[in-house]
């Protein structure tokens, strides 16, 4: 009768010391799961912040580049400003630049739009300067689009020969995020 | 009878022990939902504020010299000189003018992230001009612009809520 007590005793003990080890080792694969998420979740932000930071840097890049910059030719040197007689001449040869991915063969279109005074309709040689957005390429931006403001500068003619018009606009890059 | 009693107390301290873990979980969890929380996704970034001061000062306005129209970075300084322009317009009515149908269209506040926006230009510590829309919230992104002509110090700062 004793010897049967202890046996059960003893099951008891072990029942309960089986029980406690299981409900430890879980604790600390839930912990460690737990962690894991925590780090990765915050693994995909960072991604998603490089890659916004690196398209910035393309819309920066891009309006300061000699196709679109407007150098010195009104007035001191600035800093993004997008020369809009240049960049309405570039649409017209713009195969050549998409055919050799001369901006990253991630880039999928650039537009730029004029913010004030407002215009909605499309830029081309017919209706310029009475329009309000170049398009580089046809069709609409897709992908992600990351834009940016930019000082749009043309020549134009008045009494006095050729004077600066500047207006605030908005640089779009559309590209494809991988 | 005394096995009986000593294995409730064994299922008794399991029992604790169990819910002991089941709050610890409970913590954890709750400590976790506040952490995988996705952030407040602003809307507004420093760099667009940067970029739209430097292109509202190269904007042309209504208000000519001798070569043509000036832009509003001149207009500040007509305005803060007395200066008028070759019309006889008041350049600070021209500043405000173009200064609020800039700032509407490139900052709208309805259905957009940004709440609001305030910029302010001052000559050496004088406010010179100030436009503010919407509602100043807790969150907002800065930029500012400063240079100096004729030993003037003009600063301008913009702000934008979100």
């Amino acid at each position: 009768m004793q010897t049967m007590v202890n046996n059960i005793k003893a099951q008891m003990k072990i029942q309960q010391m089986a029980i406690m080890l299981l409900a430890v080792t879980l604790f600390f694969v839930l912990i460690g799961i737990f962690a894991v998420t925590f780090k990765l979740s915050g693994l995909k932000e960072t991604s998603v912040g490089l890659a916004e930071e690196n398209a910035q840097l393309l819309v920066t890049k891009i309006a300061n580049s000699p196709e679109f910059s407007c150098g010195s030719s009104f007035g001191t040197q600035k800093l993004d400003c997008v020369d809009e007689d240049k960049a309405l001449s570039l649409k017209q040869s713009i195969s050549r630049y998409i055919q050799s991915d001369f901006w990253g063969s991630d880039v999928s279109n650039i537009e730029i739009r004029k913010v004030y005074p407002e215009n909605s309709k499309e830029c081309d040689l017919g209706n310029y300067p009475d329009c309000g957005v170049i398009r580089l390429l046809s069709g609409d931006l897709t992908g992600t689009a990351v834009g940016n403001f930019v000082l749009l500068c043309r020549k134009e003619a008045s009494d006095n020969g050729a004077i600066d018009k500047c207006e605030v606009a908005k640089i779009f890059v559309s590209y494809n995020q991988q | 009878m005394r096995s009986i009693g000593k294995n409730k107390r064994a299922q008794e301290e399991m029992v604790g022990f169990g819910f002991i873990m089941i709050i610890v979980f409970v913590i954890i969890l709750i400590f976790l939902g506040f952490a995988l929380r996705k952030p407040a996704i602003s809307g507004v970034e420093s760099y667009e504020v940067k970029s739209f001061l430097g292109a509202y000062l190269g904007a042309s306005t209504s208000c000519e010299d001798n070569f043509g129209p000036i832009s509003l970075k001149d207009v500040i300084y007509r305005c803060e000189n007395g200066q008028s322009c070759i019309d006889g317009s008041n350049p600070c009515d021209v500043l405000e003018d173009s200064s609020s149908n800039i700032l509407k269209a490139s900052w709208p506040i309805v259905d957009r992230p940004q709440k609001g926006y305030i910029l302010n230009i001052t000559a050496d510590n004088k406010e010179v001009f100030s436009i503010e829309e919407g509602n100043q919230t807790a969150n907002y992104k800065a930029g500012s612009n400063r240079f100096s002509r004729s030993g003037t110090e003009l600063i301008i700062s913009f702000k934008v809520y979100y």
